[in-house]
C-alpha cells in the first residue's frame, strides 16, 4: 500500500475526516503534569511541543526544542481504561416476590478512534484480545468495547528510560493492528506525518486526506526513525528461557530483596495495559426490588485478592509480588501463548519505589545459573 | 476493525447471566453446613459431569463458586459450609427462595474414563460433596469398574455429611465404604485415624487403580503420597483444587495456582501436574 | 500358620524372604478377641505382636472421670504392637477389640531371639516397624492440625 504524506498545517485533516465518519476522537493530551488519553477535538489538543522523561519510580513533562505532536512515550494510562474499563456491570437483577431476573446491561453503539497507539499498546491490545475474547469464553463488556475501534497507530520516535519493547519483540514499529499508522518526521525545517494504511478503512480514510504520495525517502525516513529508537532502549530484558527461569526460581532469595520494597500499592498493575485482574461488587437498591452485580479493576498486590474462606494464600508481599512477575513473564505464556509483558515500562516508571521488572529478572536469572 | 482474536469456542453469549433456581429442600448436615435442593424455575437447568461447580448467586449479597453435590434432569444438589457473607446467606435461605445459578464449569473427575479400573474415591470433611456424585455413578455402572472404595474422614462423628447415604451405600454391599474421624466421641464405635488409616484394609490393584481424593490441601496431599508409596502412579490419582474464584471463566484472575486457571483447568487435576506446585508456600 | 492362609496383611512381608517367611510361620497362631476384649494393657510385658485379619482393634488410654480415649483404630491388614520390638518391652497403649476380631498373633520373644542372630531378619522386621510408625506419625501429625476445622485450613 502507498502511504501518504501530510503536513504538519493538514495534519487535522486526518481529526476532520474521522470525525465526518461519527468516530469520537480519543488520544493524548496534557493533565495533571502527565500525558493521559481523553476525547479530543482538535489537534491543538494533543502534548505538541511535550515530552517526558522516565526512569524507575520517575516521570516527568520536560518542553522539546520543537513542536512535535507526538514527541513523548507513553503516560501511566493505556487503552485498556476504554476496552476493559476500570469499572462495568456484568448484570443487573429484577426481584419480583420471590422471582428473580437477571439480564445483561445495555449497551449502545460507541463509534471511537484511538489516536497516537504505540506499538507496545498494540501489543498490549492483542493480548488482551487474546485473554478476553480468544480462550474459550467471551467477555461481553469486552467485545462490545472492542467493536467500532479505528486505531490510529504511531511509530516511536523517542525511546522512554524504562522502554524495553525491542527485548520483548512489540516494537518500535507497528507491524500489525492498526487501521492506520503515522511517523512523525521533524527535520531541518520539515514537519510532516508519513501515513500508511493497514486496512481497509484505513486506506479508505488515507484516500480522502489532503497528502502527497510518500515516495523511497520517506519511508527510508521512517526506517531510520524506527531503527534509531530501537537502538536507544532505556532497558533491556533477556526473554530466552524466562519462563523456565522463573517457575524454577520460585524459591530465589531475589523475591525477598523485593519485598523488601515493595509497598504493595497495586500500581504496577493498574499501570499494566495487559494486567486483567478484577474483582465484583454487589448493590441492592434501598427498596430491595434491584440489584447490580459489577467488576472493577483488582490486584494481585491486594491481600484480599486470594483469600479463601477469609485468610489468603499469598499472605507475604513477596509471594504477590512472585505471583505477578511469574505470571506475566510464565505463567502468561502456558495461559495465552504468549508473554503477558511487553515492554511498555510502565510498571516500572509507576512504582513509588522504582521496582524494576528487568533487574528482578535479571537476578532471578543469575540466581538459576548459579545453582544451575 | 481490526480484531484478530477470534473466539475457539463461544458458549452461549449469556454464560456470565444466571438462571434463577428455586430452594425446594435444604437441610443441616452439620451445625455450620446445610444441603440444599435446588430446580430451575423455568427452563432446561444444568446438566453436569462429577467434579463440577456452579456459582451460586443470593440476591444482593454475591456469588460464590459451589461444587455440585448431586441432581439429575437439570436439577442441582449443593452442599454449602457458611464460611463467609455469601454462603452465610446460603445456609440461611429456606424453601421457595430463589438464587441464580450460572454454570457447570471446570473439569470433572474421571469416571467414565476409569471404566475397567478400580476405584479409590478419599474424601475429607466436605470434600465429600464434590465426590458424592462419583459414588453414586459408581453405584450406578457397578459393572463398570472393579474393587470401588468410599474412605473418608473428619474432624468428629458429628461433622459426617450425608449419614443416612452413608448407611446405605455400606448395607447395598456394592462397595467397600469406611468411615473415620481425627476425635473420636462418646457412642463411637467407628474407626479413629487419618483417612490414610483406611488405606490398607480396601481392595484395590495399584496398577489399574483410579484414585479421586477430595479435601484440604494437606489431606490430599497426604493421601496422594500414601497411595503413591502404594504404588498408586501420580497420573492416576486426581486431586480437586481451591482458589479465590470470581468469574469462573478465566477473566478474573484470582483462581490462577502457577499457570493454571483453577475455574477452567481444575477444579480436578491429576496430582502429577499441582506436585511440584504443592510443595511450595504461597504460590 | 501358613503364610497363604492370611486373609490381610500379607504384603506388609512382601520384602521378606522365603527363609525368613517360613520362620514367622513357625512362631505364628490365629486367634480370636470378642467385642469389648482387652488384647493387651498399658504398661504389660509386651510379648506377642499381631496382625489384623478381621475387625477393629482400637488403641486406648485411659483418663480419669472419662471412658477410655480412642486415640487410633486398627483393620485389617494392619500391623498391631511395636513396642515389643525395644526395650522396656513393655506396652504403651490398650488394645481393645472393638468388635469381634481375628489376628494372626507372633510369639514377639522368639522373633526378638532370633533378630539376635539373623541380622537380615532384624532388618527386615525393624523397617516394617518403621514404616508402619512413620504413617501412623504422619497421621498423628497431620491430625493435630486440625484440617477439617474450617478456621485452621
Amino acid at each position: 500500500m502507498t502511504g501518504q504524506v501530510l503536513e504538519r498545517e493538514t495534519f487535522g485533516h486526518l481529526f476532520a475526516e474521522l470525525n465526518k465518519m461519527g468516530f469520537t476522537l480519543i488520544g493524548p493530551t496534557v493533565r495533571d503534569k502527565t500525558i493521559v488519553y481523553d476525547e479530543l477535538h482538535s489537534v491543538d489538543e494533543l502534548p505538541i511541543g511535550w515530552t517526558d522523561e522516565q526512569d524507575g519510580g520517575s516521570y516527568r513533562l520536560r518542553r522539546r526544542d520543537d513542536e512535535a505532536l507526538f514527541g513523548y512515550v507513553v503516560g501511566s494510562q493505556s487503552w485498556k481504561k476504554y476496552l476493559f474499563p476500570p469499572r462495568s456491570v456484568l448484570f443487573e437483577i429484577g426481584k419480583v416476590g420471590d422471582a428473580l431476573t437477571f439480564s445483561e446491561p445495555e449497551r449502545s453503539s460507541q463509534p471511537r478512534a484511538f489516536i497516537g497507539v504505540r506499538a507496545c499498546e498494540l501489543a498490549a491490545i492483542k493480548i488482551q484480545d487474546q485473554v478476553f475474547l480468544g480462550s474459550g469464553h467471551v467477555d461481553r463488556t469486552y467485545q462490545h468495547n472492542r467493536e467500532e475501534i479505528f486505531t490510529v497507530a504511531v511509530n516511536c520516535a523517542v525511546a522512554g528510560g524504562t522502554c524495553f519493547c525491542v527485548s520483548m519483540e512489540t516494537g518500535p514499529e507497528c507491524n500489525a493492528g492498526y487501521d492506520l499508522v503515522v511517523t512523525e518526521v521533524i527535520d531541518e525545517g520539515i514537519h510532516e506525518f508519513v501515513i500508511e494504511a493497514g486496512s481497509d478503512a484505513g486506506q479508505k480514510v488515507l484516500a480522502a486526506l489532503p497528502g502527497r504520495p510518500a515516495v523511497d525517502e520517506d519511508q527510508a525516513h521512517v526506517a531510520a526513525i524506527v531503527a534509531d529508537t530501537a537502538a536507544h532502549m532505556g532497558r533491556t530484558l533477556n526473554t530466552s528461557s524466562v519462563r523456565e527461569v522463573l517457575y524454577a526460581g520460585r524459591e530465589s532469595t531475589h523475591w525477598d530483596d523485593v519485598a523488601e520494597v515493595c509497598l504493595a500499592c497495586t500500581n504496577c498493575t493498574l499501570v499494566c495495559p495487559t494486567c486483567f485482574c478484577s474483582t465484583t461488587e454487589d448493590v441492592a437498591s434501598l427498596d430491595g426490588s434491584t440489584a447490580t452485580r459489577s467488576r472493577r479493576w483488582d490486584s494481585c498486590f491486594s491481600l484480599e485478592f486470594s483469600a479463601l474462606h477469609g485468610s489468603p494464600v499469598r499472605s507475604s508481599t513477596k509471594a504477590r509480588y512472585r505471583q505477578w512477575m511469574t505470571h506475566k513473564l510464565a505463567g502468561w505464556q502456558d495461559q495465552f501463548g504468549s508473554s503477558g509483558c511487553v515492554g511498555c515500562g510502565r510498571c516500572i516508571t509507576w512504582c513509588p519505589v522504582g521496582i524494576d521488572i528487568t533487574k528482578t529478572t535479571a537476578a532471578i536469572r543469575a540466581d538459576s545459573e548459579v545453582l544451575g | 476493525m481490526t480484531t484478530e482474536a477470534t473466539p475457539i469456542s463461544v458458549r452461549s453469549a449469556e454464560e456470565m447471566l444466571p438462571q434463577p433456581f428455586r430452594v425446594t429442600e435444604i437441610r443441616r448436615e452439620t451445625p455450620d453446613t446445610m444441603t440444599l435442593a435446588l430446580e430451575p424455575t423455568s427452563g432446561p437447568g444444568i446438566e453436569y459431569a462429577p467434579g463440577q461447580f456452579t456459582m451460586v448467586y443470593v440476591f444482593g449479597v454475591g456469588e460464590v463458586p459451589i461444587s455440585i453435590a448431586g441432581g439429575q434432569e437439570g436439577k442441582l444438589m449443593h452442599t454449602v459450609r457458611a464460611v463467609g457473607a455469601v454462603t452465610r446467606a446460603i445456609c440461611a435461605l429456606g424453601p421457595g427462595d430463589i438464587v441464580g445459578i450460572r454454570g457447570p464449569y471446570g473439569t470433572s473427575w474421571p469416571i467414565t474414563e476409569a471404566d475397567g479400573r478400580d476405584l479409590v474415591i478419599a474424601a475429607g470433611g466436605i470434600g465429600l460433596a464434590p465426590l458424592r456424585s462419583t459414588v453414586q455413578y459408581a453405584l450406578n455402572h457397578r459393572d463398570r469398574f472393579g474393587y470401588v472404595s468410599l474412605i473418608y474422614g473428619t474432624r468428629s462423628p458429628g461433622e459426617l455429611l450425608y449419614e443416612d447415604e452413608l448407611r446405605e451405600w455400606r448395607s447395598r454391599f456394592e462397595i467397600e465404604v469406611e468411615v473415620t474421624v481425627d476425635r473420636a466421641a462418646d457412642g463411637w464405635y467407628g474407626d479413629v485415624g487419618l483417612v490414610t488409616n483406611l488405606l490398607p484394609r480396601i481392595f484395590y490393584d495399584p496398577e489399574k487403580t483410579t484414585a479421586m481424593v477430595c479435601g484440604p490441601e494437606i489431606m490430599m496431599k497426604v493421601v496422594a503420597r500414601e497411595l503413591g508409596s502404594r504404588r498408586v502412579g501420580f497420573d492416576d490419582v486426581y486431586v480437586s483444587l481451591e482458589r479465590n474464584m470470581k468469574c469462573a471463566i478465566g477473566f478474573c484472575g484470582h483462581c490462577q495456582y502457577g499457570p493454571d486457571f483453577v475455574c477452567k483447568d481444575g477444579p480436578v487435576v491429576p496430582y502429577s501436574q499441582v506436585r511440584n506446585r504443592m510443595r511450595v508456600a504461597e504460590v | 500358620m501358613k503364610l497363604d492362609t492370611w486373609r490381610a496383611g500379607r504384603d506388609l512381608l512382601a520384602d521378606l524372604s522365603a527363609n525368613e517367611i517360613e520362620f514367622l510361620e513357625s512362631v505364628a497362631s490365629e486367634v480370636t478377641f470378642s467385642k469389648g476384649a482387652v488384647i493387651f494393657e498399658e504398661d504389660d510385658v509386651a510379648d506377642t505382636f499381631y496382625i489384623l485379619q478381621e475387625g477393629t482393634v482400637g488403641l486406648e488410654l485411659t483418663t480419669p472421670g472419662k471412658p477410655p480415649v480412642v486415640i487410633q483404630t486398627l483393620g485389617s491388614g494392619d500391623l498391631l504392637g511395636v513396642s515389643w520390638a525395644l526395650p522396656p518391652y513393655s506396652w504403651t497403649w490398650r488394645a481393645r477389640s472393638l468388635t469381634d476380631t481375628t489376628l494372626i498373633a507372633f510369639d514377639a520373644v522368639k522373633v526378638r531371639e532370633r533378630c539376635e542372630v539373623d541380622f537380615r531378619l532384624a532388618h527386615q522386621i525393624l523397617r516394617l516397624i518403621a514404616r508402619e510408625a512413620i504413617r501412623r506419625l504422619t497421621g498423628a501429625r497431620v491430625r493435630l492440625l486440625d484440617l477439617y476445622h474450617h478456621e485452621a485450613r
